[in-house]
């Protein structure tokens, strides 16, 4: 029923290739088998698996009426943060990919491309941290792996000032996919109020054109360090490698064949049902007594 | 197909070692060859020239001698060298015996003396080898060999000599292998079709007027038959006019189609099963009852004439099988009063509805069930009524249902349920936004799982062991994803004085001499819950009365409710998952429905002391059940059709069920059967437990009560985990995205 696991991001970028959509369904490759996300069986008793996540405090999790089922909670944020993912490619972020990592489904890899502006060219990698508490706790954390010189990313630590946005973060209301928006956002309209890097705020209060030079060489020092080894040893982090035509090409032409011809999907997902009924009408075989496409 | 495919062993090359013909001199150059050939003409055309036609068996025995060697001489000839790869000239042979019209004269003669059966018999044998083993050159192409041959073959359908009975082996084979010829030689089937009526008699296409009769035959004739009408139905699916000559001027399709018809009045009207778990027609079934396969090769011929013939023939044969078999066949069959025939006629749709594989002919059932009216009803709606029965029937309605839904058809789903929701007059006004929201963490899936009733979360002692138990519910896989676990453990001092309180507010459990439920259930027939459609009402209804239900109804109403679940539809969906969905008073939902559920295994299960006990029993007798449903090898189910929908049973049919004999049972079968009657005693003890020591003759009375306690205690496991089993589809749901590439990634 969902998809999208068994052809879950790939973990390999390349790093000339910019596609307009996110890509989190591009590309096949053998990954390893999945514990969290994929299809498994629930242990007989709960308390004894060990669900993906482990939360640091059980006491908050999924709280239930009478509590009895307190010990499904691991699973239900399981899926909660399943649906969130899923919230997110149905987002269809520009310049954002992200995907899971394989250990922990609180933690995400992602990566962001700015196309235009000041940061033009930048393509910076991030990690984000979901509190386990989650819906009902702290917003997400989003760090980039090399802090980027901008007023809202603490210089050292690389962390994106996200609370600002989300001052208290509302279940049912903020997604994750916004922060990720936000991640995005900041790169096209700097905002100074309240800087965590101060030098940043103030360079582009006052020096503009020197903050543009530094902005230049904080992109070139992150776009040169783009096919280190990811800093997470993970098998979802995601690595970039020099364009290999032997690797990348083939994934390349599937995903622009693919944007060519966008109604190929409809025959492909008509492949298990059947339907004679004229849109939009409610009679059965109404539709024209032409063989059905199937 | 399978039929294509099965066609192709069987060329003329596998056969060699049949022939008759001595092959003596064959392998020699080709001109010694052909001066053998001359040799035995000159010696036939002498007798052929005769004047008067010769009666002399003497005369007989030299002509088909001769005739023997010179047609094997013919068949073996190789085409002669061609110069620069232009089309082969032909052999020297073949040369001979166009221009002298050798077989012409042959056959003439044999006609005009009389043909006598022994004599035609030959022939047919001859020409079926001549056509057969001549590989090298393409002989049919040849009026020369053409034009004899549907002589000869006129002989066979002249009304006054006719075919006799011991020749219609040959006769068949024959027109099977130029059948076969004419699939590799297209230009063949135009030649037939455009020869001279001189020699077809009456029809265009004598070999196919030929074949109609063998249609429903029983054994190799009529499969050989059936083979060589599907070769022609591929060489003519772009001819039009031969198209076009067989829709108007053939009894194909009304031979087809009435053919089935008369083939189904010869089916049993009673099917004998002594299983209480029967409630579908599986291949092993049927397999042995010599009626039903004759019936279902007709099918399959259907199915397979409907994918390969011209559009011409398919539509005419759709309206044939509609008119002139499932209105005034199937319809009155469905209808009968007699629940025994009910119960036939609805396995047998069953098993028609999971064997068709060509879209319009499932369209045409379809179109039938949903559309046809018998008596004022559908029969989707006589077939809707039929749940709510209390007997087999219930089942086999169960179980067609199952089959309709496996189809994925949105006809079917429109009809059955959502041209009640789609007018949302199911929810209230303020409610109807919330039918797209989707539930992101669980909320709908904890509801569920909060219905187990605490007298089902005792036994965490017996979890650990139900660990592989992956079977518990059928082979993994094969239905949506389920949880498979038992609840968690739960300390288990259960609130005697909570369950009295509730049993009391629900109206008297089935202990007490209170109003039970009735067993015959009649659904609430009101007006008012049909705004969820009257199979929603009719499935709501049953599974309320879930504690009285057998173990098999429940599996198969729980499954029907998960399939509907799986249904990605936001009004389905949300109608049946979304447990904060506020219904208009008149609609029930199915979290009242299992919640009303819950409480009668709780009014009943602090009711009986010992229900600990027995629940623990019965899961382990369904979980031995379902390892035996693993030793039953799936190979040995045929895949009709889908796999998943095919045997989506969760429990074993095995043996006991087939209709008469149970015979060629297979070593998996046979192992699967004794680990069966294993089971059976696990079973067995089950039963005494409940008994508590009356082991004496039970009266009547103390039996019903024996029955009433064992549904009941099978209804808690089934119902929690069916719970289980919405509570992950409820989350699936949260995290299902239509992906565009999904198919074409998994390539």
């Amino acid at each position: 029923l969902h998809p999208f696991i068994q052809q879950s991001v790939t973990s390999t970028c390349t790093g000339r290739i910019e596609p307009e959509e996110q890509s989190g369904h591009s590309e096949q490759r053998a990954s390893p088998a999945r514990l969290p996300f994929g299809k498994k069986q629930l242990p007989p008793i709960p308390k004894n698996a060990a669900p993906i996540t482990k939360p640091a405090s059980t006491g908050t999790l999924a709280p239930s009426a009478n509590g009895t089922h307190a010990s499904y909670g691991p699973f239900y944020l399981e899926y909660s943060l399943l649906a969130e993912f899923t919230l997110v490619i149905k987002q269809k972020l520009p310049g954002i990919y992200v995907q899971p990592s394989y250990k922990s489904a609180l933690m995400w890899f992602g990566v962001i491309f700015i196309r235009h502006g000041l940061y033009q060219d930048g393509v910076f990698k991030f990690t984000v941290y979901i509190p386990d508490n989650y819906p009902d706790g702290e917003c997400p954390k989003l760090v980039f792996d090399i802090p980027v010189f901008h007023p809202l990313v603490d210089p050292v630590s690389g962390e994106l000032d996200v609370r600002r946005a989300f001052t208290k973060w509302r279940r049912n209301h903020n997604h994750i996919w916004q922060v990720l928006m936000y991640a995005r956002t900041i790169f096209y309209k700097i905002n100074t109020t309240e800087p965590l890097n101060p030098e940043a705020a103030v360079l582009y209060e006052k020096d503009v054109q020197l903050f543009k030079s530094k902005v230049v060489d904080s992109v070139k020092l992150c776009n040169s360090h783009l096919f280190d080894q990811p800093k997470m040893d993970d098998p979802y982090a995601i690595s970039f490698s020099p364009w290999n035509p032997a690797v990348h090409e083939e994934a390349k032409e599937r995903m622009f064949t693919y944007k060519r011809r966008p109604d190929d999907h409809h025959k492909g997902t008509q492949v298990s049902g059947l339907s004679w009924v004229k849109p939009g009408s409610m009679q059965p075989f109404s539709k024209d007594d032409s063989p059905p496409q199937s | 197909m399978s039929w294509l495919s099965r066609l192709n062993p069987r060329g003329p090359g596998s056969r060699t070692g049949r022939s008759a013909a001595p092959s003596g001199p064959c392998t020699a150059d080709p001109e010694t060859c052909l001066m053998v050939f001359e040799n035995h003409w000159r010696q036939v055309s002498w007798v052929l020239e005769q004047q008067e036609p010769s009666s002399s068996s003497d005369d007989l025995t030299a002509v088909r001698n001769h005739t023997d060697q010179m047609l094997c001489l013919l068949a073996e000839e190789r085409p002669a060298e061609s110069a620069e790869g232009g089309a082969a000239p032909m052999g020297p042979i073949l040369e001979l015996v166009v221009t002298e019209n050798i077989l012409e004269r042959l056959v003439q003669w044999h006609l005009r003396r009389g043909l006598d059966s022994d004599s035609q018999g030959a022939l047919l044998k001859l020409f079926e080898m001549l056509i057969g083993q001549s590989q090298q050159q393409p002989l049919l192409q040849h009026t020369a060999v053409l034009h004899p041959l549907l002589r000869l073959l006129g002989a066979c359908a002249d009304p006054d000599l006719g075919c006799p009975l011991a020749l219609e082996n040959s006769l068949v084979l024959l027109l099977n292998q130029i059948c076969v010829s004419m699939a590799r030689q297209p230009v063949v089937l135009e030649m037939l079709f455009r020869a001279a009526p001189a020699q077809q008699g009456s029809t265009n296409l004598l070999i196919f007027s030929l074949l109609v009769p063998f249609i429903h035959r029983d054994g190799a004739i009529g499969q050989q038959a059936r083979d060589a009408l599907l070769l022609v139905m591929a060489a003519s699916a772009s001819n039009e006019a031969v198209a076009r000559y067989i829709a108007e001027n053939s009894y194909f399709c009304p031979v087809l189609a009435t053919g089935l018809s008369a083939l189904y009045s010869s089916l049993p009207r009673k099917i004998e099963v002594r299983g209480d778990d029967w409630h579908a027609l599986r291949r092993e079934d049927w397999m042995s009852v010599s009626s039903l396969v004759l019936f279902m090769n007709s099918l399959e011929f259907c199915n397979a004439v409907v994918q390969i013939a011209h559009p011409l023939v398919r539509s005419q044969l759709l309206d044939y099988l509609h008119n002139g078999f499932l209105v005034p066949v199937m319809g009155p069959a469905l209808h009968k009063s007699s629940v025994d025939e009910m119960i036939a006629s609805t396995a047998y749709l069953d098993l028609f509805l999971r064997s068709v594989s060509e879209t319009s002919l499932l369209k045409t059932f379809l179109r039938f069930i949903l559309l046809h009216r018998h008596d004022n009803d559908t029969i989707l709606d006589t077939l809707l009524t039929r749940i709510s029965s209390n007997s087999r029937l219930c089942m086999v309605s169960l179980s067609l249902f199952r089959t309709l839904l496996s189809l994925n058809c949105e006809d079917v789903m429109l009809q059955l349920v959502l041209r009640y929701l789609l007018p949302c007059t199911h929810v209230m006004l303020s409610q109807r936004q919330a039918i797209r929201v989707t539930d992101l963490y669980g909320k709908s899936a904890d509801k569920f799982l909060s219905l187990i009733p605490e007298c089902c979360r005792l036994n965490a002692a017996s979890s650990a062991e139900r660990d592989e138990d992956g079977a518990f519910w059928g082979k993994g896989g094969q239905r949506t994803p389920s949880i498979e676990s038992p609840a968690p453990p739960r300390p288990s001092t259960p609130s005697r004085l909570a369950f009295f309180i509730r049993q009391q507010s629900s109206g008297g459990g089935p202990g007490g001499g209170g109003p039970s439920t009735p067993t015959s259930t009649e659904p609430p027939q009101s007006g008012l819950c049909s705004r969820a459609g009257p199979f929603m009402v009719v499935l709501f209804a049953k599974l309320e009365n879930m504690l009285q239900n057998s173990l098999y109804v429940n599996i198969l109403l729980t499954g029907i409710v998960a399939q509907l679940a799986c249904y990605p539809q936001p009004l389905l969906r949300s109608f049946l998952l979304n447990t904060n969905m506020v219904f208009q008073p008149s609609v029930k939902s199915l979290i009242q429905v299992l919640g009303s559920v819950k409480n009668r295994i709780e009014a009943f299960a602090a009711s009986h002391e010992d229900f600990p006990a027995m629940l623990k029993k019965a899961q382990q007798y369904l979980v031995a059940r379902g390892k035996v449903d693993w030793a039953d090898s799936p190979a040995a189910v045929p895949n009709l059709r889908r796999s998943d929908s095919l045997v989506k049973s969760r429990k074993p049919s095995l043996g006991e069920l087939i209709l008469r004999h149970t015979n060629s049972p297979t070593r998996a079968r046979h192992a699967a059967q004794l680990a069966l009657a294993h089971v059976r005693d696990g079973g067995q003890s089950l039963h005494s437990a409940l008994f508590k020591g009356g082991a004496g003759a039970g009266s009547l009375e103390k039996q019903a009560e024996a029955l009433r306690v064992k549904n009941a205690v099978y209804c808690a496991v089934v119902f929690c985990e069916f719970l289980k089993e919405l509570a992950a589809l409820a989350q699936e749901h949260a995290v299902t995205l239509p992906f565009p590439h999904s198919q074409e990634a998994e390539e």
